[in-house]
């Protein structure tokens, strides 16, 4: 083989290798979503699931289902399944991105302040009644929390002289316990109980009862937000070889990290206004698609949101049907899976090695 | 190529560089020489744009470094790191890959880069181990790894900051050989050495330095003297003309 045949050569397998896992990827997110869809208290046949989404796509003509069935599918679940998709799917990439960034894998959006900054807005909206008015205020509240905790955090790194990341991190470690403080005296000072109770079940993050109309509030944020993301692999690749390498090889390495916090941020922040404080997807997802396919950026970012997306609704799934009639919420289902998996992930890639 | 005039770098309130002035012309081959700590990789960054000075002018290829954009001086300058810590597993080709990035368009992939990415790892001999992951290389694998990336940025200026440290004695003769064919060829070289004798027998000027200052600069026969290092390195030496590879031979006594 000549030099320019094996060079060929060599592309077409990187193609082949990321054809066949995004196809992959999309099958596992396509049969989460017809699981997710088909299981509950409910259940109806896989095969009448596939057949319903195709009536409703229009692709085929069907009506052998019965109403209930329709209903069930398309107010209840889809909704729902759809939500636990995008924040999923929103999750992952944030996570991904940023680990990039840090050239950390144990990096996570929460450490930035998004997570606590939503569930501090969110809070808020039901301590003072706003969400009451309208739907739509809660997700709002905690939207903007989000963006607010993460400029506080960049604003004072951004004054500090060398803005290393130890100092980010620890920033953001303190941002949380201040908000999550904040929080214990709205707790401790509301008047009634069902305030309370929503407070502490939102912060645990939970997929029930998610409408059409959550979808709405979050699809277009999360998918733009994800797609521009996917656009800084090949820098974010470059960013893991240090700060030098990086700036010397042609990148922008200031412009891109706000770039990516801030769109990373913004796609939290929608998920997290929707969906409650659901941790550890950051984490997990990209640590084991980086195990399966490697570190390269370009692959692993859209592997993560597929794979953030079907994590989430099976994760989803497990909350609703392991323990019936009861159902846990999916962001204690998601730490049980994640926080064991992140411990082992410590001590293993890492051995206690610096942060 | 270099022109840098009266230069000083501040780094933490501590003034580390003191009005440093080289020129380095196109296509020379530039040894920076000095003690541990006497400022070598902090004149490198600051020529490579990494760290900002606190005073005096700079320019490369007659312009201002701030008339760059970062992927415009990234075709200018390459730059190979003291050291690179890295905890992803890139396979090795990933890696030298990375080094045609400011020559990529938008969708930055094509055969063009595929072929200089191919001949610089050829030079360095790290084509066998292209499909390997970088962590499972050697440290003087890993060094040649990162040498291959910025011949494969095919710059006119290459900043090398003790290139040969982990290399056995076949390879930093490879590799210091390797650079003067390229200075051949009209790129432009600047390297620190620690090595005294590889340094006077490839380089053809130097910067001595001394707690971030010039304590000499010229040719290689005005800066590798008895005095010159007694005074910096407070050593011994008898220095000869080698016949035999004519050129400076650096005995330490
Ligand atoms: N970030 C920094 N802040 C403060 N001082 C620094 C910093 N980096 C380097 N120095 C100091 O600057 C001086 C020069 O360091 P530099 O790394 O340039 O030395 P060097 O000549 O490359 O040494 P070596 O041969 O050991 O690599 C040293 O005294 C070092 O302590
Ligand atoms: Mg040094």
């Amino acid at each position: 083989m000549d030099k320019q045949e094996q060079a060929t050569h060599k592309k077409q397998n990187r193609t082949v290798k990321t054809a066949v896992t995004l196809i992959v990827m999309v099958i596992i997110l396509i049969f989460a979503g017809i699981v997710g869809v088909s299981l509950g208290p409910i259940s109806i046949p896989f095969k009448e699931t596939i057949l319903i989404f195709l009536h409703k796509l229009h692709v085929i003509n069907y009506d052998g289902f019965t109403e209930q069935q329709w209903v069930v599918i398309t107010e209840v679940r889809l909704p729902r399944v759809i939500v636990a998709s995008l924040v999923g799917a929103a999750l992952a990439v944030a996570g991904v991105s940023m680990q990039g960034l840090f050239r950390n894998p144990l990096v996570e959006p929460g450490y930035i302040g998004v997570s606590s900054g939503a569930a501090l807005g969110a809070v808020c909206s039901i301590f003072f009644g706003w969400s009451a008015m309208s739907s739509w205020f809660l997700p709002i509240s905690a939207f903007l929390g989000a963006l607010f905790a993460t400029s506080v955090i960049l604003l004072i790194w951004k004054a500090t002289r060398q803005q290393s990341i130890a100092v980010l991190l620890l920033l953001g470690i303190g941002i949380n316990s201040f908000f999550s403080a904040v929080m214990n005296v709205m707790v401790a000072t509301s008047k009634n109980e069902q305030e309370l109770r929503s407070i502490v079940y939102w912060l645990q993050g939970g997929l029930e009862a998610r409408t059409w109309e959550h979808v709405s509030i979050i699809a277009v944020p999360i998918i733009a937000g994800s797609i521009f993301l996917l656009f800084f692999g090949s820098k974010l690749n470059m960013m893991l070889l240090g700060e030098d390498h990086a700036r010397t090889s042609g990148i922008n390495t200031r412009l891109t990290r706000n770039i990516v916090l801030t769109i990373a941020a913004f796609i939290t922040g929608a998920a997290v206004a929707v969906s409650g404080v659901i941790g550890f997807i950051g984490l997990i997802v990209p640590h084991i698609l980086r195990l399966i396919i490697g570190p390269d950026h370009r692959l692993l970012l859209p592997a993560s949101a597929f794979g953030g997306a079907a994590f989430l609704i099976f994760a989803d799934l497990i909350s609703r049907v392991i323990i019936q009639p009861i159902t846990l919420q999916v962001g204690v289902v998601s730490a049980l899976i994640g926080a064991p998996l992140f411990i082992v992930l410590i001590l293993r890639s890492y051995k206690g090695a610096s942060l | 190529m270099i022109q840098v005039q009266n230069l000083s770098v501040v780094l933490n309130d501590q003034p580390i560089l003191k009005n440093i002035d080289i020129e380095v012309k196109s296509g020379e081959y530039f040894g920076l020489i000095g003690p541990n700590g006497s400022g070598k990789t902090t004149l490198l960054k600051t020529i490579a744009q990494l760290l900002p000075c606190e005073k005096g002018n700079m320019t490369i290829a007659g312009k201002h470094p701030s008339d760059y954009k970062q992927k415009e001086m990234a075709r200018k300058l390459s730059y190979v790191p003291q050291d690179t810590n890295i905890d992803f597993d890139f396979n090795v080709k990933d890696i030298v890959a990375m080094g045609r990035h400011a020559h990529g368009g938008f969708f930055n992939k094509n055969d063009v880069d595929e072929e200089v990415v191919q001949e610089a790892m050829v030079a360095t001999n790290t084509w066998r181990f292209k499909d390997q992951s970088i962590l499972n290389l050697s440290g003087g694998q890993r060094q040649l790894v990162f040498i291959a990336k910025a011949l494969a940025q095919d710059t006119p200026l290459i900043l090398l900051d003790e290139p040969i440290s982990a290399l056995d004695i076949y390879y930093q003769m490879h590799i210091l050989k390797l650079l003067e064919e390229l200075t051949e060829k009209g790129k432009t070289v600047i390297t620190v050495l620690h090595d005294l004798n590889l340094a006077a027998r490839f380089c053809k000027k130097m910067l001595l330095l001394k707690e971030g200052q010039v304590e000499a600069y010229g040719e290689t026969k005005e800066v590798i003297t008895k005095q010159n290092l007694k005074k910096t390195y407070r050593i011994h030496a008898e220095i000869r003309d080698d016949q035999l590879i004519q050129a400076l031979n650096v005995t330490p006594l």
